[in-house]
């Protein structure tokens, strides 16, 4: 059978035709030499050619969709946990380190003057208000007034003796007592006292990924590489932290001025300069603290102070603003 | 018209190795015997011609297969003759075709080579005409197809155009000329439409044939009734109309083509070659798969090929008639050429040997082809089985003479024009011609040595019955002693019944024999000289009284006074150079 012929045809040209076809008419049969043999062997050979390529380009086919499916349940399971980790964020959620941003820049400006809200001055308010969800920053006065140095600033500032002495005061006042917290604070002990305190660094950097953009990248990744490049830094990602910095009610920030650069500085860099401190409400959108208190390294012993004063100076501060709203 | 049968005392055909007998084969149209025969090897030309279609380079495929075809039954022998007539020059020069002008073809398309002057086969020729068929029904099978080829032109003119047309298929097929080299399938198209229009004109061309060319409408419309022709008619349409456009063209104002559209396409659905698109594509992809090339022109070649393979058998019988076509051309040409030089040619009456030998205004061929003035002369003897001593003197004519009987006997034997406006000759079993006798370098006699060697060699071959010519026997040692072997040969010769014709400058001798009748059957022509004793290139009774040797001499510059002239001037020169020599 061949399909050069047509039903029109009379059977002996058609049996003469599939003889052309197959290389087997009279003419070859007289001159059957090596020749002959060799439209058979191309034929083999294509065969085998076009199968070899058919059975490739099929596992390829197969190989490709199963790398698709692989790669849509990978981007299906990553969206997955960046719906759940999203879920409970609304807009003024996602909006919210923009608003802290604004409120650090702010204060960062001209000084405004001390300010106490009167709902703070109530017995156990200040504690209660600390207790809430916050997000923490500390900063000098000139990093603090643009975005990309309030970034700097966030990376750097962690949960320090400052923070730790504003959530839980030292039971004294003395020196011992602080050096004992600052003790407590440079081994972490602030951030075991402040879990609900998160850096305002973690929520910047975890922002991006909880916002649609990012869940649009997700879903635009083609390939395996991506997704995996994605998932891992999803996973390296402070989510956790950057979600309960989104929600938190309250941003307590320090920020440093110049100090005296006339005085020599403590081996730790801490000189005598004023440090404002403010606690924002995030809920109602108001100040309720704002202070600004002078600290000074020479009131602390020789002895600490070459290691600790800026610890010191630091719990001491928290325990000045403490004072000043009880 | 043959008389009585004049062959009925050949002696019985010598045995044949049954590979050299051709087969009787009523499916070829054999132009040449009264039984159809096969006499190329079908095989190894069907061969030759499918690997020629297939590569278009064949080296004389034609002639290779002509030159080994056997040929019918003959009882002479072309070595005893052939070269002492010339004859490859004569068929050479005397036996081309001489076609009319080309009429266009049938289809109309243009006449492939038309412009090739078709190639002679002289080799075939020459071979056919020194070896002619012992069936005297073969012979009168001949002279009627060249009577009807003389009596009704438009029969010539038609196998005329089936040789023009034989002769494109024999180009295009070799690969002569390169027609078509670049694409094969054209080439291999051109073909068959050429092998389409030969059949057709063998169909068509020869309807009122009543002789044996009546073989040729046979066998084509055997052709056309079959399978194969209609195949073969539907390709070639199939390549010349696979569908129909219809276009609407849009004309600009300024009479120029701004666009077309095509209104509808039609496909020639009736034509078994004609298979949809899809198919079309399809067996495209099925001949890569089978280890072909893929596209149209791999599928066209394919068609072809089963087309071809269709009519290869018939093809065969081309390369057999295109030689049979060349003899009858070739022969109607002898005519047209003698008859251009105001001679004539015809087909001799055959008698039996007991019966006068009759040639009116005969010629030399050889001295028509060369442009010599030809002087037509009469012979007569009162039978054929007789010996004829020719006497005359030098530059008479005598040789030229026996050359021209002995070509009219070659041709009469073969069927063909005679170089005579009327003849009676009657056929024999066999012809010796000795008519030059060139030294060789390893001649091992003398002249009178070799001369006795060629009667030697004459007795040994020579039939009852068969047809001698002889020039200047024993010229070659003194007279008194070459008359006694010239007598002893004629004596014995005459024991055979021959028809013998012999030249001789022994003229006491032949008019002693003449005059004492002693051997019966003898009889004598002389050169007719006029009254200034020159020649007149006829011949009349009787011996001549002299050979006029000085005459020649004369004519020739070979007088004393002429030689002496010579000699004094050569010593005269020789003196001069001697003298103009540096001291």
């Amino acid at each position: 059978m061949t399909l050069l012929t047509t039903r029109r045809m009379p059977p002996e040209l058609v049996a003469r035709i599939e003889a052309s076809v197959r290389g087997t008419r009279s003419a070859h049969r007289h001159a059957r030499t090596r020749e002959s043999w060799r439209p058979r062997i191309i034929a083999v050979t294509r065969i085998a050619v076009v199968a070899g390529v058919f059975t490739l380009l099929a596992t390829v086919l197969r190989h490709r969709a199963d790398a698709d499916n692989h790669v849509d349940r990978v981007r299906a399971s990553l969206l997955e946990t960046v719906r759940a980790a999203t879920a409970t964020l609304t807009d003024r959620d996602v909006e919210a380190e923009s608003r802290m941003e604004s409120w650090i820049v702010r204060a960062s400006g001209g000084y405004e003057s001390d300010f106490v809200a009167e709902r703070l001055r109530q017995p156990g308010a200040l504690a209660a208000t600390l207790e809430r969800g916050s997000v923490y920053v500390r900063g000098t006065v000139d990093d603090l007034h643009t975005s990309r140095g309030i970034r700097d600033a966030a990376a750097a500032s962690v949960k320090d003796a400052l923070l730790s002495c504003l959530l839980a005061p030292p039971s004294a006042s003395n020196e011992s007592a602080l050096v004992s917290r600052v003790h407590d604070a440079y081994a972490g002990g602030a951030g075991r006292l402040a879990t609900q305190v998160e850096r305002l660094h973690d929520v910047q950097t975890g922002l991006p990924f909880l916002q649609p953009s990012w869940a649009a990248q997700v879903r635009e990744s083609k390939t395996l590489a991506e997704l995996d490049g994605l998932g891992r830094a999803f996973e390296k990602a402070p989510i956790a932290a950057a979600r309960s910095g989104l929600k938190a009610a309250l941003l307590i920030f320090a920020i440093d001025e110049p100090g005296d650069t006339a005085t020599p500085a403590e081996l730790d860099g801490e000189r005598a300069h004023d440090v404002r401190v403010g606690l924002v409400d995030l809920v109602s959108d108001t100040v309720l603290l704002r202070l600004r208190r002078h600290v000074d390294p020479a009131k602390i012993s020789v002895k600490q102070r070459s290691l600790y004063a800026s610890g010191i100076d630091a719990c001491a501060l928290a325990m000045d603003v403490r004072r000043s709203v009880e | 018209m043959l008389t009585t049968d004049p062959v009925a005392h050949l002696r019985p055909l010598p045995a044949l190795a049954p590979s050299n007998v051709p087969l009787a084969d009523a499916t070829v149209p054999d132009l040449l015997h009264a039984t159809a025969l096969r006499r190329v090897d079908a095989d190894q030309t069907r061969l030759a011609i499918a690997l020629a279609f297939a590569s278009g380079v064949s080296g004389g495929l034609f002639a290779d297969a002509l030159d080994r075809a056997t040929l019918a039954p003959s009882t002479w022998e072309p070595a005893s003759f052939a070269s002492d007539l010339f004859l490859h020059t004569f068929v050479s020069t005397c036996f081309r075709a001489r076609l009319h002008a080309a009429l266009p073809s049938a289809g109309g398309r243009a006449q492939l080579g038309a412009s090739h002057e078709p190639q002679l086969l002289t080799n075939h020729l020459v071979r056919l005409l020194a070896s002619p068929p012992s069936d005297v029904a073969s012979v009168e099978h001949r002279r009627v197809i060249l009577a009807e080829l003389v009596e009704s032109p438009a029969l010539r003119l038609a196998l005329e155009r089936l040789y023009r047309l034989l002769s494109q298929f024999r180009t295009l097929l070799e690969g002569a000329t390169g027609i078509g080299k670049w694409d094969a399938n054209r080439r291999q198209l051109d073909l068959l439409v050429l092998v389409k229009e030969i059949v057709d004109c063998l169909a068509e061309g020869f309807v009122t044939a009543r002789s044996g060319l009546a073989r040729l409408r046979e066998f084509g419309d055997r052709v056309r009734a079959g399978e194969s022709y209609r195949s073969l008619s539907d390709l070639l349409r199939y390549d010349e109309h696979l569908g129909t456009l219809d276009l609407k063209i849009r004309v600009g104002a300024d009479g120029r083509i701004r666009g077309f559209q095509i209104a509808a396409i039609q496909e020639n659905a009736e034509n078994p070659f004609v298979s949809s698109p899809m198919q079309r594509w399809l067996a495209k992809l099925e001949l890569f798969l089978r280890g072909y090339s893929f596209g149209d022109g791999e599928v066209m070649a394919r068609l072809i090929d089963a087309v071809f393979d269709g009519v290869e058998d018939e093809i065969v019988h081309f390369v057999q008639l295109f030689g049979d076509i060349e003899l009858y051309l070739g022969a109607l040409g002898f005519r047209d050429l003698a008859k251009g030089a105001g001679l004539d040619v015809c087909l001799p009456d055959l008698v039996l040997p007991q019966g006068a030998r009759v040639l009116r205004g005969l010629f030399n061929p050889l001295l028509l082809a060369h442009g010599v003035r030809v002087t037509p002369c009469d012979i007569t003897t009162d039978r054929h089985d007789t010996t004829v001593l020719v006497t005359g003197p030098n530059s008479g004519g005598k040789t030229r003479l026996l050359q021209s009987i002995a070509l009219a006997q070659v041709l009469a034997q073969s069927g063909l024009f005679v170089p005579a406006e009327a003849a009676s000759l009657s056929l024999c079993p066999s012809l010796v011609v000795s008519l030059i006798e060139q030294t060789r370098a390893d001649q091992a006699e003398g002249r009178l040595g070799t001369e006795l060697m060629r009667i030697r060699a004459l007795f040994e071959r020579l039939p009852p019955g068969a047809m001698v010519v002889l020039d200047e026997l024993c010229s070659g040692t003194n007279p008194s002693e070459g008359e006694e072997i010239f007598e002893l040969v004629v004596e014995m010769l005459s024991r055979l019944n021959p028809q013998a014709l012999i030249t001789t400058h022994f003229l006491a001798f032949a008019a002693r024999l003449e005059r004492e009748g002693k051997i019966s059957e003898l009889r004598f022509l002389q050169v007719q000289l006029d009254g200034s004793q020159r020649p007149t290139y006829q011949f009349t009774k009787g011996v001549a009284s002299t050979s006029l040797a000085g005459q020649a001499a004369a004519r020739l510059g070979v007088t004393g006074e002429q030689l002496r002239s010579l000699i004094d001037r050569n010593i005269a020169s020789v003196t001069l150079r001697a003298g103009s020599a540096p001291a």
